[in-house]
């Protein structure tokens, strides 16, 4: 069972709120679904996001998946060291594989996305 | 439920549109879209076989343009899919697209239930495919190195290719399978086999093995007016194709 302190979004991020900003990375679905990771291409601190657009990609061995916003917002700040140890998203996807702090612009928008329960059932959903 | 699956052949017989990089893969990445183009559109799968209308490089999405500059004047294109470079010539190129609950969820599950239907596809040719092992240093080349999701000929030498994007609850593999050993590179393996018989007997294989209900279409005014919008911004700009 994930975490049931933050949204979740269908295509497998998560979005934590904590002092004003909303903290955002993938879950441990999403790391096992790709499995072998090897490179993740995150964006600049100060750009700015739609909800629903692409802010980076993470490549498996063979696959590559865009990460999507769960809501408008600035990028304030970026975890730099992730691309250097991606080894952090497999031991712990849901603290220290944080991907980048968002400052919302209509934090309401979260409200919109799956709580853990609910997304616990898409991923097993997913699972065929 | 019977998912359709529309097949779409560019190049592999007299007649049919052929086109350049940029087109190509522009192609492909509509088609990637097409999801959110027409609701008509997103439910059924693609399967797009093609050739190329003269030899062109295509690098995958994060090899560096400088890396090839070595390569004289032949076009240099970059896909959307990761990877190694595919010197397209002696291939024959696909793509497959659709809404992702067809696939397993896992990436490496995906690849396999793919590579089960090229197998089945080769064994009609009594041509061997199978799993490699990991071989090769990493090289710029893709067919220069092999995982365990590639497949390789009898020899053991690699003979497809393949890459997945995955966006918006859709999926775009991309895959190549070489024709005829290309001159020079003894690494790759090769089908021995024209494109159009392989291409049909891929479609074959699907239906027995998956149970698509097939047709043979052209492409819809929607995904060609992306595809030109693609050319126009992505494919056809240094700025893409250059990027990195």
């Amino acid at each position: 069972m994930v975490p049931n302190d933050r949204k979740y979004q269908t295509s497998h991020e998560w979005a934590l709120t904590q002092d004003g900003l909303v903290v955002v990375g993938i879950t441990d679905v999403a790391v096992e679904q790709l499995s072998d990771l090897v490179f993740v291409d995150l964006p600049k601190k100060g750009a700015k996001f739609k909800q629903g657009q692409s802010f980076g990609e993470i490549e498996s061995v063979k696959a590559v998946s865009e990460l999507i916003a769960p809501c408008d917002g600035e990028v304030v700040e970026v975890h730099e060291a992730l691309s250097d140890d991606l080894d952090i998203l497999k031991k712990d996807a849901f603290t220290a594989g944080w991907m980048i702090k968002l400052k919302p612009s209509d934090v309401s928008q979260l409200e919109g996305l799956l709580d853990g329960p609910s997304y616990d059932k898409h991923a097993a959903s997913e699972a065929h | 439920m019977t998912r359709q699956l529309r097949v779409v052949f560019h190049g592999l017989h007299d007649g049919s549109e052929v086109h350049d990089g940029a087109t190509n893969l522009a192609t492909d990445e509509a088609l990637l879209d097409a999801g959110s183009l027409d609701a008509g559109f997103s439910d059924a799968c693609w399967l797009r076989f093609y050739r190329w209308s003269e030899p062109t490089i295509s690098l995958g999405y994060f090899q560096r343009f400088a890396d090839f500059d070595d390569c004289g004047s032949v076009p240099v294109v970059r896909r959307c899919t990761g990877g190694g470079a595919i010197w397209h010539e002696h291939e024959l190129t696909f793509a497959y697209v659709g809404p992702l609950d067809v696939l397993p969820t896992k990436v490496e599950a995906s690849y396999a239930e793919w590579n089960e239907v090229l197998t089945h596809a080769a064994a009609r040719f009594d041509r061997v495919l199978r799993p490699a092992t990991p071989a090769g240093s990493a090289s710029r080349w893709c067919f220069e190195q092999s995982v365990g999701l590639d497949l390789v000929d009898a020899s053991g030498k690699k003979t497809v290719g393949s890459a997945q994007r995955r966006r918006d609850g859709r999926f775009l593999h991309h895959g190549s399978i070489v024709l005829t050993a290309p001159p020079g590179q003894t690494f790759c393996g090769a089908m021995n086999l024209g494109a159009l018989e392989l291409a049909v007997a891929i479609v074959d294989s699907l239906v027995t093995l998956r149970h698509f209900d097939v047709q043979h279409v052209d492409l819809p005014d929607e995904v060609r007016e992306r595809r030109a919008d693609l050319v126009r911004t992505r494919y056809g700009q240094a700025t893409w194709n250059t990027q990195r």
